[in-house]
């Protein structure tokens, strides 16, 4: 028999402990200010395009520029090639003034600046004429890239131009490589092999793989080759990819192949310079970005399909099955998610937007440290403008004050979001709206202004599938920006339509690619995307200079206003000390630096010294 | 760190693993057995059971294949635990079964934590204790005599030690072949250039394998462990010989710091080289014979009229006299033949010294079955390899044909006997090296006049006694006198250097007088023990004097004039303090008062010391670095310490091969500017490793050759504009070939490094010296074949 006394400890025991848990839930909920968006900088002022850095002169076109210390000079056409728009884009990013012509004699009878760089391409080089030139320029000591190669049959017949290339050898015209190798010490991320083996990679491999087999000789410092079973690191060496000759006093790179003209090519070039002196140091954005598009969906969308593959509705879809494993992933990949929801993502829902289901979604990502955005995306491509004015009046109703301020914008959508954004949303529901994410790039930047106060964050890959090439722009974008944003489409899931799509496929796909391709990256930021957007508004508008006294490193920021981020590489030496800032070492020979002050110090030293001495 | 510090550091680690291993251990099986020796005397018998153990041990385990690390250790703990099971001592088995109950009281939980290590503790602090106390005791006892002897370990500490830090690299050109040959024993390859004595060979693999000390510190570092040994050895051996505690330091100042020996006598103690770590095996096996006669006589009288149990006791005393004989006579054949020869010389002086009680039966028998057992005990590790198909090593196959030579033969040998040695002890063993003992090729027509007076003598004797014309006696006289003028210019020529030469006569003084001394004291004074002993000395200096003479006397030349002059000034040190030791023995024997004595032994001392300081009589050898720089072995190190073993090469002129060669790999500096000449960018030199670096001396050393003309001239495009010389490796890379060498690697590196200047780049620099280093991509190699401006010329 229990006495009364101990029932009624027991009893009051049992209270307690349950109002204990209780009120933690209570407490939970109502301390979540899950209606504030707190990655909005409340700060009125904001930087906008007319901050924008802009060439000394007019870039992109025939003329003079003042900076000659940082000036680039481009052989091709600007606005007619791709190559032109790479090297464009990275200007732009890296603070380099740049000046086009078409032939290589016109320039230089113009010529009044020694520049940094000259990059060429090749279609614009007659090599009959401008080799004696191009050989005087390499003696001269200008850094030259060659952003893609002439025809093999040229270089064999012109020996001035396989000499200042360092071919020692043409050993085939043309070969298919097994894969392709990154070497360390040049892209960020370290060694990599691009090679099948199997069944999975044969879907990854999209590389080209039909290449002249260069055969490099001294003088040449090899950074990607091609792979082959015949081949060896000793006698008979791999074709030469990416590499750089030493003729005369200057350095020359070569590409053979069309590497430069995507977006990775911005990469390649960073890291060719940083190749051409004793250091290398430009800003970078430093933001690492998981945005989950067009989901969840405020209605109940193609229940019948959801019911059949997943037994249960496209709501119970979201909360019990992909968002806690995607609250999983975020936490074990360090990656803080950006969710871009739908009110509705077909046109023709008869269901209405339930304002409970965003008030859910707000408290779970709030709770999961996220930030919600908004998507516009219908299955039947409607347009941007009728998508909003068929949400607005949810919106109205809802009375959400949570500041939505990153907008998602599909292919071929990114101007008409332009135009809904910023002054054009004053009074709208996207009146906070802020940036922009978006795949469709081919007007704008990666990182660039879609309007006066709106940001443009270009996708930089696709959650699902990583490709051979993907991985390489990865790389490329992390060594020329410290930036990427992946995007996890949700209305794959919501409307599939093959196996593909269930959404256990695209999990395995997406939890592996996550936690493996962004691992060599672990030292730049996780953000979401108006953590981002603040990022990318400072690294377009800042300005530097740096010069190098002896060990030091001056570095001199104009146009910073808060924290900006800068890539230091050097070349066998090593950080002793940062004044007015720190850094964070990412590899050898490479630091992240984080600026706080206009004016910065860098102290190198060499990392060789020795532990023994006499 | 410097590396001084480090050195000094890795020295004394050598210093106490050694001892520790050699000593220690057997110190603490065998301490009760040799209670009844000085502790001198037991030190150096701890040290001859340590050593001769461990040699065997490898010596076995290298021919069965299974020499590593973990057999090594294990085996040395079954080595010594089986000896000490078979000394029948308790006191080890008991201790390890005290410990190990306590360990399973721990376990169990019936002893805590804090009692465990307190009991540990304690254990630590009595033992401390008891050492503080036996030291303490031996101190407070004979404080004189500590002082003496810390005296002369600073002596020598100043006369060898200095070396240590001033020269990192090594000091000898046959080191680095040795060094190959224990590298190649890790490997599971003994005897990688034929059989040799291998005795050295044993100990050092053995540190190197155990305490995993690399190779080329032991051998840059223990040389003067064993030349400190060696010293010592001399100091127990004057201890024992002589009736004054005091004089035997006499022997010792003067054998490390007078300044009349020729540096060819010493130089060869600032190198680890087997023949000098055999030294320290000659004369305890003299001592301990010595004694062994001593203490059969002494257990003989007991025997005969004290009780048993004190004869059973000095049984063993002369028991353990005879073994120590035995395996330190054995290590002189393990270590070093020529060791052989002089402990083989002293045994037959012994032999005519002690003749009045060898000669009887319980002497002889023991002492010919120890040395036949000894001999054999040595030889047969090596004539296992040779009957498992190795071949002799090549300076061994030059002394069996000395051996087996007769007759003009002979003397044809010994006409060339320096050079056949030469190419032997190094050309054979070395394969590219030059040899040391260029000098003593040169050694003169002198030589060659005096064996042809010699030879004349003899015919003109022959003549004379044919014809009647002269005595027998005045021609005699006359052999007797050429021996003297050949020992003699000998003795000048190798022993003493020239400004002291006049001190010659003193040494013929010192080789009569030592054995006539001792024979008067043997015969007359009847002081038996010492008496034979002073005579073997005495006898041994003269045999070592026509062992010095012999090619001028046209006998066969078993020894190098400049070898021989090594082993002739210690032994002519020993017989010099045996001597004076009879001599003041004999004039302060009035006095009664052993303090007086000492204290008119001290006065005399110092007053002499102070003279020979004033004169200048303490000499230092200056030893030239002419076989690395110290920047070579600062940055080898460095590379060792810094990178993982074997992602690396070394580009350098030789030496570095062995040097590293446990840890990455190496590259001749000669294969490399070959591969590029008439070539340049044509050409093709790939070296597949990680990390390269190039040694190149700005100012090229001596290599081998103490002094050229072109001595000290530094790289130069002079120098570069030559053609690349051709040959032997060895010839390569001395003289003005280095020169040239190294000219044009230091021509290829500039040229290199403004092709790849943030690749390419400087590790380390001195005026000397420089060291660059490339990291490469292990899969697309760097050509390092270029057109540096030299390579292409025609001349």
């Amino acid at each position: 028999m229990i006495s009364r006394r101990n029932y009624m400890t027991i009893v009051t025991m049992m209270a307690v402990i349950f109002f204990l848990f209780m009120l933690c839930g209570v407490a939970r909920d109502y301390l979540n200010d899950y209606d504030t968006n707190g990655y909005v900088s409340t700060d009125e002022e904001v930087l906008t395009q007319s901050d924008v850095w802009s060439a000394d002169e007019a870039a992109g076109t025939s003329g003079e520029a003042a900076d000659t210390a940082d000036l680039a000079v481009y052989l091709g056409d600007l606005r007619g090639d791709t190559l032109g728009k790479t090297v464009q884009e990275w200007c732009f990013y890296t603070k380099r003034d740049l000046i086009s012509y078409q032939s290589l004699s016109s320039w230089y009878a113009r010529r009044e600046e020694t520049p940094e760089v000259l990059l060429l391409n090749s279609e614009y080089l007659d090599f009959d004429t401008d080799m004696e030139l191009l050989l005087e320029l390499a003696e001269e000591g200008i850094t030259m890239i060659f952003c893609n190669l002439p025809d093999v049959t040229v270089i064999q017949q012109n020996e001035d131009l396989a000499e200042l290339l360092g071919i020692r050898l043409i050993y085939a015209f043309n070969c298919t490589l097994d894969g392709v190798q990154l070497f360390d010490g040049f892209l960020i991320g370290g060694r990599v092999e691009y090679t099948v083996e199997n069944e999975e990679d044969e879907e990854r491999q999209d590389l080209d793989l039909e290449v002249p087999w260069y055969q490099t000789g001294s003088r040449t410092k090899v950074y990607m080759a091609g792979m082959l079973e015949e081949a060896d690191s000793e006698e008979n060496p791999y074709p030469a990819l990416i590499w750089r000759s030493s003729y005369g006093n200057a350095y020359v790179f070569a590409v053979n192949g069309d590497y430069l003209e995507s977006t990775a090519g911005i990469g390649f070039l960073s890291a060719m310079m940083s190749e051409a002196g004793t250091y290398e140091i430009y800003p970078v954005v430093n933001a690492q970005n998981l945005t989950i598009v067009n989901g969840p969906s405020l209605t109940s969308e193609n229940e019948t399909q959801i019911q059949e593959v997943y037994s249960r509705d496209s709501r119970k879809l979201y909360r019990d099955i992909i968002f806690p494993g995607l609250s999983a992933i975020s936490q074990d990949s360090g990656f803080v998610m950006t969710s871009l929801l739908s009110v509705r993502t077909a046109s023709d829902s008869l269901a209405e937007p339930s304002l409970d289901d965003l008030t859910y979604y707000l408290k779970f990502l709030k709770e999961q440290d996220a930030e919600v955005g908004l998507s516009l995306w219908r299955t039947d491509s409607s347009s941007l403008a009728d998508a909003v004015g068929q949400d607005t009046a949810f919106w109205v109703s809802a009375g959400s004050s949570y500041a939505y301020s990153v907008l998602y914008a599909g292919d071929g959508q990114l101007s008409e979001a332009a135009s809904l954004t910023g002054e054009a949303a004053a009074g709208t529901y996207l009146e906070n709206v802020r940036t922009i994410v978006t795949t469709d790039t081919e007007d704008f930047y990666l990182l660039d202004y879609a309007n006066e106060t709106t940001t443009v964050q270009g996708i930089t890959n696709d959650a699902y599938t990583h490709t051979f090439s993907d991985d390489l722009e990865l790389r490329a974008l992390e060594t020329a920006l410290g930036y990427s944003t992946v995007s996890l489409d949700l209305g794959r899931v919501l409307w599939p339509e093959d196996e593909d799509d269930y959404w256990e496929n695209l999990y395995e796909d997406f939890s592996s690619i996550i936690g493996t391709y962004w691992k060599p990256f672990s030292d730049y930021d996780y953000t979401t995307l108006s953590e981002s957007d603040e990022r990318v508004r400072q690294f377009l508008a800042l300005d530097f200079s740096d010069e190098r006294t002896d060990d030091t490193i001056s570095l001199t920021v104009e146009g910073l206003t808060g924290t900006a981020w800068f890539l230091l590489r050097t070349n066998g030496e090593e950080i002793a000390s940062v004044t007015g800032g720190s850094f964070t070492e990412i590899e050898k020979d490479i630091y992240l630096l984080e600026i706080d002050e206009q004016n910065v110090e860098i102290e190198l030293e060499k990392s060789t010294e020795l532990y023994y001495y006499e | 760190m410097s590396m001084k510090v480090l050195t000094i550091l890795q020295f004394c680690a050598t210093l106490l693993w050694y001892l520790a291993l050699t000593t220690a251990i057997p110190a603490l099986i065998f301490h009760r057995k040799v209670s009844g020796f000085g502790l001198s005397v037991r030190f150096f018998f701890y040290l001859l059971v340590g050593n001769f153990s461990l040699m065997n041990l490898v010596f076995a385990l290298q021919l069965l294949h299974i020499s590593n690390r973990a057999t090594l250790t294990i085996g040395t703990i079954v080595l010594y635990v089986g000896m000490e099971r078979l000394n029948n001592r308790r006191d080890m088995a008991s201790s390890i079964r005290a410990g190990g109950r306590m360990l399973q009281l721990y376990f169990d939980r019936q002893m805590g934590t804090r009692t465990f290590f307190l009991h540990i503790f304690r254990f630590i602090w009595k033992q401390v204790r008891r050492g503080v106390f036996f030291i303490g005791a031996r101190i407070k006892g004979r404080l004189p005599e500590w002082i003496a002897f810390a005296g002369v370990t600073a002596l020598l500490a100043w006369q060898y030690g200095s070396n240590l830090i001033e020269n990192y690299a090594y000091c000898a050109s046959d080191i680095i072949v040795h060094n190959y040959w224990i590298n190649s024993m890790s490997q599971g390859e003994i005897f990688v250039a034929g059989v040799y004595p291998f005795g050295f060979h044993c100990i050092m693999y053995y540190l190197h394998a155990v305490t995993g000390m690399d190779t080329y510190v032991l051998l840059r570092v223990f040389y003067l462990v064993q030349t400190l040994l060696v010293h010592y050895s001399l100091l127990v051996f004057l201890k024992v010989c002589c009736k004054n505690r005091y004089i035997p330091y006499i022997g010792v100042l003067i054998y490390a710091g007078l300044g009349i020996f020729a540096d060819d006598t010493r130089w060869r103690f600032y190198a680890s080289l087997p023949q000098e770590f055999g030294m320290l095996f000659i004369l305890p096996s003299i001592f301990f014979l010595y004694l062994f006669f001593q203490k059969k006589k002494e257990e003989r009288e007991l025997s005969d009229g004290e009780t048993d149990s004190k004869a059973a006791a000095k049984t063993k005393d002369s028991f353990v006299c005879l073994a120590a004989f035995g395996i330190s006579f054995s290590m002189t054949i393990s270590a070093h033949f020529y060791n052989t020869m002089i402990a083989g010389i002293f045994c037959v002086a012994i032999a005519v010294g002690y003749g009045f009680r060898l000669l009887r039966k319980p002497y002889f028998g023991r002492v010919m079955v120890t040395g036949i057992l000894s001999v054999f005990l040595a030889i047969l590790p090596m004539g296992i390899a040779v009957a498992m198909g190795t071949p002799l090593q090549g300076s061994l196959q030059w002394g069996m044909n000395i051996i087996s030579s007769s007759g003009d033969e002979e003397k044809t040998e010994s006409d060339t006997s320096d050079v056949a040695e030469s190419d032997t002890e190094s050309s054979t063993l070395t394969e590219w090296e030059s040899s040391t003992e260029s000098e003593s090729s040169a050694e003169p027509e002198s030589g060659a006049s005096l064996t042809e007076a010699w030879t004349r003598g003899t015919k003109t004797t022959s003549a004379a006694v044919s014809t009647g014309a002269g005595s027998v006696l005045s021609a005699l006289q006359e052999r007797l006198k050429r021996v003297v003028d050949a020992v003699r210019h000998e003795i000048e020529y190798y022993v003493l250097k020239d400004e002291y030469i006049a001190c010659s006569a003193a040494f013929l003084i010192l080789m009569a007088a030592v054995p006539v001394l001792g024979a008067l004291l043997l015969l007359l004074v009847r002081w038996r023990e010492y008496g034979a002993r002073l005579l073997s000395a005495g006898l041994c200096l003269d045999m070592l004097g026509l062992l010095l003479a012999a090619p001028d006397l046209g006998l066969p030349s078993l020894m190098d004039g400049s070898r021989c002059s090594i082993f002739f000034v210690f032994i002519s040190v020993a017989a010099f303090v045996m001597l004076l030791d009879a001599l003041w023995h004999l004039l302060t024997v009035w006095i009664q008062n052993g303090r007086v004595k000492n204290m008119a032994l001290l006065l005399c001392v110092t007053l002499v010391s102070a003279g020979a300081l004033q004169n200048c009589l303490v000499d230092r050898v200056e030893v030239q670095a002419v076989y690395g720089t110290n920047g070579a072995v600062t940055c080898l190190t460095n590379i060792i310490r810094d990178n993982e073993d074997f992602t690396w090469t070394i580009c350098s002129a030789n030496d570095e091969l062995r040097l590293g060669e446990d840890h990455g790999y190496h590259y001749e500096i000669s294969d490399f500017l070959y591969a590029m000449e008439g070539g340049g960018e044509t050409g093709k030199v790939v070296i597949p490793t990680k990390y390269v670096y190039f040694f190149i001396e700005k100012t090229p050393i001596n290599y081998t050759y103490s002094d050229y003309e072109g001595s000290g001239q530094s790289i130069s495009e002079e120098g570069a504009e030559q053609n690349l010389p051709y040959g032997s490796s060895s010839v390569i890379y001395q003289l003005e070939n280095r020169w040239i060498m190294m000219s044009r690697m230091y021509y290829w590196a500039q040229a290199f490094m403004e092709l790849y200047p943030n690749e390419f780049q400087v590790y380390y620099e001195t005026e000397d010296f420089v060291c660059y280093y490339i990291e490469q991509n292990t899969y697309y190699l760097y050509n390092f074949a270029i057109d540096y401006g030299y390579n292409n010329v025609v001349t």
